[in-house]
């Protein structure tokens, strides 16, 4: 069977020889085969990956549309550094001797009288020393009454007299005033001389209606003459034009300033 | 610590915001006369009763019409009264003030009249209507024959208590006036009243000018055929030559503090301007142009004076050290500007213009704004403008009704006076009472 095998190895060796050849051909092949294939599965999945990334929207266009409208508003300001109104407070607050003089309430006053003189520390003493001080000079209390909530809000720069809006409108009407002053303004010949020195501020009130309630001289010229002529002229005025819808409250009732030269 | 420091700003913020400056200033206001109310003095029961109550009605008129006259009082036609004067008393107490305010009054004057003795003895209240408390009490001893000069003392002193300075009434006015006898120089009060020849010796006399001491006048006169300066005692006595140079001897000008005359001399041949001493001695050329030099006025302080030249060939007002340094031109508008005259005040220079239709104006001159306001417009020739010794008031010549007389003028020209009604009137002066 050696013949055989030999005849068969000789039919079969060129076979296995060109199979062993192939083989390594297809080895070789198939290796390069599947780098390339790799290469382009990855190519494909990083297209894929590019195209899904850059085709996403920016914005979720699925969320439910909110309105809004923008209103202005003053800094919100925080306590610690700038004290605003306690909220917990009544914006009118009532005199605390009224109370004390109610006569449903004397069993309190009688309590608080007879408390015993606590000893205090040093801290505490300044605080309550503190305290109404506070009642008595802070002027915001003054014009939390005049203003109530509107004043809460005040201008970015801190100002407690309202916003910028209203200090627009304020100053607006204020030249108007002024103006109509202005037209009618004569003073008496014998101040001539003194034109150079004499300057009156005067404090105006206007009603709703325009009218005048109230003119004072609130820095005196300290010639009685002009503060009198300057008084007397603004009094001529009938009307002076109705304030702002914003600002008729704040007009009647703390007003505002003009000053006056001859 | 941070609280105690937070509370000491917000306290302090409050005290800005109460005293924050307004935002708004009113000026530039028109000034108005003071309405002022005198109602006629009244006499008291005491002493000569009917001489006191003759005089006390000649002194009403005459206080009113010298308050007219400074331009700052409009005084109240008695007609308009509310009140009775006659039940009131002079205090204050006494004095319904809401019905003198009713009619409109600012100021009101009440005074009585008692002659005892052969002296004449005036109280009098000036009350401000609308300001409580403010109110002076004078009272004067005259003698009975003094009535003029008790009336400019009182109206003096009613113009003092409402503008704080020094009124024109104690002042009197030369100029020069043409006479059959020539052109003489007459003297006359404040009002144009009480006119009194000085000169009479030329027929030709000029440019005169009343020295600070309010005695004595200095004019140009052709006396001795030449236009030479003299001096003369508002009386018409002791006339004395003061400078005499060949040409013209024009224009003097006394200095405030007494001791110099400017004046325009022609004896180089071309006009210009020299300083002497009063005597006529030592002359000094403060000027050296071409053109005519003429018309100095001393500023008020004694360190400057105001001329007029003709050195850019129009004649211009301009000013220069008394030293004759530093000449400035001042006007530049128009092309004939002259009779630059000083104000007592310092404020002010007023001259006479001519403008684009040839007819001559009085203008002002601001020396702090360099700005140039208008006094008459449209109302004759305008000319030879004065200030009044309190820098108030301007007398000058208009032709305004045909006749060159003499009008008064405060300083913006809402209120002129007719001084004269007889015409032919030159080169006005004011000047103090001696």
């Amino acid at each position: 069977m050696p013949v055989f095998r030999i005849l068969v190895w000789s039919q079969i060796q060129p076979g296995i020889a060109l199979i062993k050849r192939y083989s390594n051909n297809f080895k070789q092949q198939s290796l390069n085969f599947a780098l390339l294939l790799s290469a382009l599965l990855h190519a494909l999945m990083i297209g894929l990956l590019l195209f899904f990334w850059s085709a996403r929207p920016m914005l979720n266009l699925d969320r439910t549309i909110v309105t809004i409208h923008l209103a202005k508003l003053g800094k919100k300001r925080d306590e610690k550094l700038l004290p605003r109104f306690d909220a917990s407070e009544p914006l009118v607050k009532e005199a605390p001797e009224e109370k004390i003089a109610e006569p449903e309430q004397p069993q309190i006053a009688e309590k608080k009288i007879k408390a015993p003189p606590k000893k205090l520390v040093p801290s505490e003493k300044s605080s309550l020393l503190a305290e109404p001080k506070k009642k008595h000079v802070n002027p915001l209390d003054l014009l939390k009454k005049r203003f109530g909530k509107s004043s809460d809000e005040g201008l970015e720069s801190g100002s407690a007299l309202g916003t910028s809006l209203q200090q627009d409108l304020q100053d607006s009407y204020a030249a108007q005033v002024a103006a109509l002053i202005k037209q009618s303004y004569n003073l008496p010949a014998v101040l001539r001389n003194q034109q150079n020195q004499l300057v009156v501020w005067v404090r105006l009130r206007i009603n709703s209606q325009g009218k005048l309630l109230k003119a004072e001289i609130i820095r005196s010229s300290g010639k009685a003459m002009f503060d009198n002529a300057v008084l007397v002229g603004v009094k001529k005025i009938d009307l002076f034009g109705v304030p702002p819808l914003q600002l008729r409250r704040m007009i009647a009732t703390v007003g505002f300033e003009l000053e006056f030269a001859p | 610590m941070k609280n105690k420091i937070l509370v000491l700003l917000l306290v302090l913020s409050t005290h800005i915001l109460v005293y924050a400056k307004p935002m708004i200033r009113i000026e530039g206001a028109h000034f108005r006369p003071l309405q002022i109310a005198l109602p006629e003095l009244m006499a008291q029961q005491t002493g000569d009763m009917t001489q006191a109550k003759a005089i006390a009605q000649q002194l009403a008129p005459l206080i009113r019409q010298y308050l007219e006259l400074s331009g700052v009082f409009s005084v109240l036609n008695p007609k308009s009264y509310l009140a009775d004067p006659k039940k009131e008393g002079l205090s204050r107490a006494s004095i319904r003030m809401q019905q003198w305010s009713d009619i409109g009054a600012e100021g009101l004057v009440k005074g009585q009249v008692q002659l005892s003795g052969g002296k004449l003895s005036i109280d009098l209240a000036i009350h401000q209507v609308g300001i409580a408390k403010d109110s002076e009490q004078k009272k004067y001893m005259v003698n009975p024959q003094d009535v003029k000069k008790l009336s400019l003392k009182i109206s003096q002193d009613i113009y003092r208590y409402f503008t704080g300075e020094d009124s024109p009434f104690m002042s009197q006015i030369v100029a020069g006036k043409s006479l059959p006898s020539g052109k003489q120089l007459m003297l006359m009060d404040m009002d144009g009243q009480n006119q009194r020849q000085v000169t009479k010796q030329s027929n030709l006399n000029l440019l005169p000018t009343l020295t600070p001491e309010g005695d004595t006048i200095l004019f140009t006169s052709y006396l001795r055929k030449n236009p030479d300066l003299f001096s003369i005692r508002t009386d018409g006595t002791d006339l004395k030559i003061i400078s005499s140079y060949p040409g013209l001897n024009i224009g003097a000008s006394v200095s405030p503090d007494k001791s110099k005359i400017a004046l325009t001399l022609s004896k180089d041949g071309d006009s210009e301007i020299y300083v002497m001493d009063r005597e006529g001695k030592n002359p000094q050329r403060l000027t050296h142009s071409y053109g005519i030099d003429t018309s100095p006025s001393w500023s008020p302080d004694g360190k400057q004076i105001a001329f007029v030249s003709a050195r850019s060939g129009n004649p211009h007002v301009y000013v220069m050290n008394a030293d004759g340094s530093n000449p400035q031109r001042l006007t530049f508008q128009g092309k004939y500007n002259q009779t630059p005259r000083f104000s007592p005040r310092g404020d002010y220079i007023v001259f006479t213009g001519r403008d684009e239709r040839k007819v001559f104006d009085i203008f002002l001159f601001d020396l702090k704004t360099k700005k140039i306001s208008r006094i008459t417009q449209e109302q004759g020739s305008n000319e030879e403008p004065s200030f009044s010794p309190n820098g108030r008031l301007i007398v000058f010549t208009s032709t305004r009704n045909a006749l060159r007389d003499l009008y008064l003028s405060n300083l913006d020209g809402t209120f002129q006076r007719r001084l004269t009604q007889d015409g032919r009137y030159w080169t006005p002066a004011f000047g103090s009472l001696p």
